[in-house]
Parts: C-alpha cells; sequence; structure tokens
C-alpha cells in the first residue's frame, strides 16, 4: 500500500517537473524573482540591524533579520497549506482533468494529499536552500533546533489542513473564489508576527492573535530557528497546532463532502 | 453489465428534471447508442452512471456493483470518454499523459509502460507520443482519449460523441475501434448525433427527449414502430402538383419526401412514406392507375434520421 501512495506521489512530482518545464522562461523568471525578493529582504535586515536592538524580538534572538527571514519562510508555509488542496482542485476544473480524475481508482482526498504533500516537500527544500543562502551571505545567526522545526511545520500544516480541505470543498461550488483561505491569509499576515512582533499590537488584538494557529505556528516556528527552544517552551504552542488540527480536520472534511456533494447534484463538476 | 433502473436526476435550476425515470440495460458484447436532441439528457445519463452527477431517484449498476453505494468500486470497472476536448494536460506529452493517468488507476512502472507502448499502437500514435497535447489534431486527441479509456480494460465503455468534428478518415477508424471493443465483449454506451454512424455499429437504440426515455429497442423494430416501409420512385420527368396531392391521399401513404425532386440528377425522384400496416398490392395498383413517368421503384427501409426526427418530434 505504502509502495503504491509513493508512486503516485511520484507521478505528481514528474507532472510538476514536466510541466514546469515545458514553461522554462517562467521557470526561469520565477527563480529570480525569488532571489531578488530574497536579496531585497536579506538588504532591509540588514539596514535594520545596523546599530540599532530590538527588545521586541528579544525571545528569538533579537536579530531582525533572522526575524524577517523566519517570518518569510513560515508565510510560505502557510501559503502551500491553505491554498494547495483549493489551487489543486482549480487547476483541474480549468483544465477538464477533474472528472477524469474523479472516476480513477485514486479518491479525491488522496489525489489532495498527493499535491499537498508534494508541495510541502517542494516548501521544505525551498527554505533549506534560503536558509542556508542566508546563513553563509549574511550571517543569519540561527541556531535550530531541527525537532522544534520539524514539529512546528508539521503541527502548522496538520493545524491549516482542515482549512484547506475545507477550501477545496467550497471552491467545488464557487469555481472561484474562496473566503477561507482570503481570511487566514490576510489574518496571517496582519496580526501573525510576520513582518513584526505580536508584541505591538494593542492588547485586544493580541489576545485575538494568540488565538490564531499561525501565530502559535510562528512563534514555535522561530523559537525554534533563532533561540534553541527548550521543549517546555515549545509544549504550549504545539499544543494549541495540535488542537486546531484536530477540531479543524473533520470540519474541513465535512465542508469538502458537501461540497464534491453539491457540485454532483447541480452536475457542475466539469465546470469552472 | 449495465442497468439503469428508474434514474431521475434534478438540478437545482431547471423546473423539469434532467433525466425522469430512466431505465435500460446494455449486455455485455452490445453496442447501445443512446440518441436525443441536445439538452435531451445523454451526457447527465454518462455522468449519472460514473458516479460524476447525483441521481434523486433511481438506482445506476454496473456489473452487480450498485454505483450508489460502491461507487469505487464500480468506477473500476468502466471507462468514459466525455465530449469535452479538454481532458488532458496540454503541456505533458500523450505519453506522459496516459503514465500519469495509469498511475491514478494503479498501473505503474513497466506494466504501465508497456500496456500505453501497445495502446498508442494500437491507435496509431506512436510517432506522436513525446508531441506536447496541445500539438495533438481532434482525431489523434480522441484516439489518446480511448486509450486512456482502455489502460484500465474497462468491461463497460462510456462514449460522449466519440466522432464529433473528426473527419471520415477517423470516424471510420474510431468505429471500427467500436466494433473491437464488442468483439472483446464490453458493453458500449454510445452517445451520438451522428445517425448515419449509428446506423452502421449500433445494436439497439436508446432515445431520450428532455430527460425521458422515448424508446429503447432494436433499430429494425424502432423503425417499423413509427411507420413502414418507403417507396422510392424514380421518374423520368416531373410531376404536377396535383399529382403529388392525389399521391398523398392515397390509402397507407403516411406522407411523402419530395426532397428528391428539387435535385432532379440524373432523374427526379419521389418517396413515399407508408404507414406499417400499408398493404402494398393495392397501392402498387393505385400507382398505375396516376400514370406517372416511372422509371423504377425501390422499396426501402425508413432511415434511422427519419425515424429520430418523427420521434423527437
Amino acid at each position: 500500500m505504502m509502495l503504491v501512495h509513493t508512486q503516485k506521489l511520484w507521478l505528481f512530482v514528474l507532472h510538476n517537473l514536466w510541466t514546469s518545464l515545458s514553461y522554462r522562461l517562467a521557470l526561469v523568471l520565477g527563480i529570480a524573482s525569488g532571489v531578488i525578493g530574497l536579496l531585497q529582504f536579506a538588504l532591509l535586515g540588514l539596514f535594520l540591524q545596523e546599530g540599532n536592538t530590538f527588545p521586541a524580538i528579544a525571545q528569538y534572538g533579537g536579530n531582525i533579520l533572522a526575524f524577517l527571514i523566519t517570518g518569510s519562510v513560515f508565510t510560505a508555509f502557510v501559503g502551500m497549506a491553505l491554498s494547495t488542496f483549493g489551487a489543486f482542485v482549480r487547476l483541474e476544473m480549468k483544465m477538464g482533468t477533474l472528472e477524469h480524475l474523479l472516476i480513477s481508482r485514486t479518491p479525491l482526498v488522496h489525489l489532495m494529499l498527493y499535491e499537498g504533500l508534494m508541495n510541502f516537500l517542494a516548501t521544505v527544500v525551498s527554505a533549506i536552500v534560503t536558509l542556508t543562502i542566508l546563513v553563509l551571505l549574511f550571517g543569519v545567526p540561527l541556531q535550530v533546533n531541527l525537532l522544534g522545526v520539524t514539529a512546528s511545520l508539521l503541527l502548522l500544516t496538520f493545524a491549516l489542513l482542515g482549512m484547506g480541505l475545507a477550501s477545496a470543498g467550497i471552491l467545488l461550488v464557487s469555481k472561484q473564489g474562496d473566503p477561507i483561505t482570503w481570511v487566514f491569509t490576510t489574518l496571517t499576515g496582519l496580526l501573525s508576527g510576520v513582518l513584526y512582533p505580536v508584541s505591538i499590537l494593542p492588547a485586544w488584538l493580541q489576545t485575538i492573535s494568540w488565538t490564531l494557529p499561525t501565530t502559535q505556528a510562528l512563534h514555535a516556528l522561530r523559537l525554534s530557528l533563532t533561540g534553541a527552544a527548550s521543549p517546555h517552551d515549545l509544549a504550549a504552542p504545539l499544543g494549541a497546532l495540535l488542537l486546531w488540527g484536530a477540531i479543524s480536520l473533520p470540519l474541513g472534511a465535512l465542508v469538502l463532502r458537501w461540497g464534491l456533494n453539491q457540485a454532483r447534484r447541480q452536475g457542475s463538476l466539469g465546470e469552472f | 453489465m449495465l442497468s439503469i433502473e428508474a434514474v431521475t436526476v434534478r438540478y437545482p435550476r431547471l423546473e423539469r428534471p434532467a433525466l425522469d425515470q430512466v431505465s435500460f440495460q446494455v449486455n455485455p458484447g452490445e453496442i447501445v447508442a443512446l440518441l436525443g436532441p441536445n439538452g435531451s439528457g445523454k451526457t447527465t445519463l454518462m455522468k449519472a452512471i460514473c458516479g460524476l452527477v447525483r441521481p434523486v431517484a433511481g438506482s445506476v449498476r454496473v456489473g452487480a456493483v450498485d454505483v450508489l453505494a460502491a461507487p469505487e468500486e464500480a468506477r473500476s470497472r468502466l471507462g468514459l470518454l466525455l465530449h469535452a476536448e479538454r481532458s488532458f494536460y496540454y503541456r505533458l506529452s500523450g505519453f506522459q499523459n496516459l503514465l500519469f493517468f495509469a498511475g491514478m488507476d494503479n498501473l505503474f512502472g513497466a506494466a504501465a509502460r508497456t500496456r500505453i507502448e501497445q495502446l498508442l499502437a494500437h491507435f496509431g500514435l506512436q510517432e506522436a507520443r513525446d508531441l506536447p497535447f496541445m500539438k495533438y489534431s481532434l482525431g489523434m486527441r480522441k484516439k489518446l482519449s480511448l486509450a486512456r479509456l482502455l489502460l484500465r480494460n474497462p468491461d463497460l465503455v462510456l462514449l460522449d460523441e466519440p466522432t464529433a468534428n473528426l473527419d471520415p478518415a477517423s470516424v471510420r477508424e474510431v468505429l471500427e475501434h467500436l466494433r473491437e471493443l464488442r468483439k472483446e465483449g464490453k458493453a458500449v454506451l454510445l452517445a451520438s448525433h451522428q445517425l448515419s454512424e449509428v446506423e452502421r455499429v449500433a445494436d439497439r437504440i436508446a432515445l431520450l427527449r428532455t430527460g425521458r426515455l422515448l424508446a429503447f429497442d432494436q433499430m429494425e423494430k424502432l423503425q417499423q414502430s413509427q411507420h413502414g416501409p418507403r417507396l422510392q420512385l424514380v421518374l423520368a420527368g416531373p410531376v404536377s402538383a396535383a399529382v403529388l396531392r392525389r399521391l398523398e391521399r392515397l390509402p397507407g401513404v403516411r406522407s411523402l419526401d419530395t426532397r428528391g425532386l428539387a435535385q432532379p440528377t440524373p432523374l427526379p425522384q419521389l418517396a413515399l412514406v407508408l404507414e406499417a400496416t400499408a398493404e402494398l398490392a393495392p397501392l402498387l395498383a393505385s400507382l398505375g392507375a396516376l400514370n406517372l413517368p416511372l422509371v423504377q421503384i425501390n422499396q426501402s427501409q425508413t432511415t434511422l434520421e427519419e425515424f429520430f426526427l418523427q420521434a423527437v418530434a
């Protein structure tokens, strides 16, 4: 069984690789944009760090460059976890391949998980490359707690999985426009401490912020990347992520099933 | 192999049911043509069989498997070709597309590659195996769809307009492939508007109109049920309107087909469409009394097109 899943996952990887290679210029430009964006971020961090101290981020090591870069890497994971399923469903609807995949011997949830796992691995590789370059080029002071980082990213993905499933369920019906991804992406950028620490927010906003799984996950990730966190420090945020996942996953699965049934009733699976 | 019992499908924004109590069967080694005007429910029925559309009532069985109760098991026994042109990954080659879809049907590695190469050879697509799908002609796309469908070696084959927009040579090839499927014992349900092609391959006809099954039987029986044979009169010259009116009133004549009079090459022709109960001897005697410039009289069955137009009118 495991072998079958691995072979299917490999086919997803090949499929994406073949597609990306068929758009060579876009692939090159995309990589170049990523590198330039990263460079801008790093230079901004160096500029801000010069002669300044940042007591608000002292618990994460106090280095603004490390703070910004971990926020940036984290955002990539949030975007991936939230939108990977919905984007898959929408793309397959547009290509006209969704109905053919739905009559294949691979259930829709499995197809979405292969796509999600492939994107997760791609984001991990990209994050490792990014962080390595920054450490080597700009001397970003990272103290990596590998177990903490792994647990943070896996539990972040687990916590957002339900939202991703729900997002795909809504897209099966709405075809375009997904409020769940929009709300979470917006709240993450605004309240989760990606570019500034949560502590600068008004107290009532801080309360809302800490209820978000993205805030908990980013906190755990930063502690694991910059502060050599102890298991005790990580227990609370990781526990919160586990709780989020335990609640959101069944709800997300229900919304996905609702969306699929609704699209079947409307006969709209082939529409986009 | 396929048993459809009282299937009813309702779409939320459609007042009448898209399918209303439709029932019929398709046996192994049989091609059943699903006919009907646009919007009659043919594609909806195909999708309901696959579980892509959910019926509000009725049952669909593929073999002994109920599609609603065990959708995955039922789907594993069928292959589908939809009319929509978009159903492959445009940037991937034909081979890559088939490899991906084969994997999703649990066919991997050397077994998958061998089967794909066989199918590409069978459909004459070896030279195009590495071309991106977007470069394929319509005919090649249909053939690739057939190849994908056969990857899973289905017992039931569902084809929604497999010859639409194809040139005559490609149509002939596709029809030949359908005959092969029948020979292999597969049950085939073929939705089509190309009635002359249906006549060439179908064993039975299911006729839908506004979601209802109007008729389901062998082609000859359906044609006879509507009206009797057709008398084709080849004439040496034109006939007057008065004679035409008299012809129309002859006992046993249901209608006149005067299209052959307008194009008198090499000779004008006139067809009498007869009632099923028409007696030929007195009719021929009456024809003789009219002093028509007759050169020849041929008797033929009504065409599927005539049956179709009359049935759905």
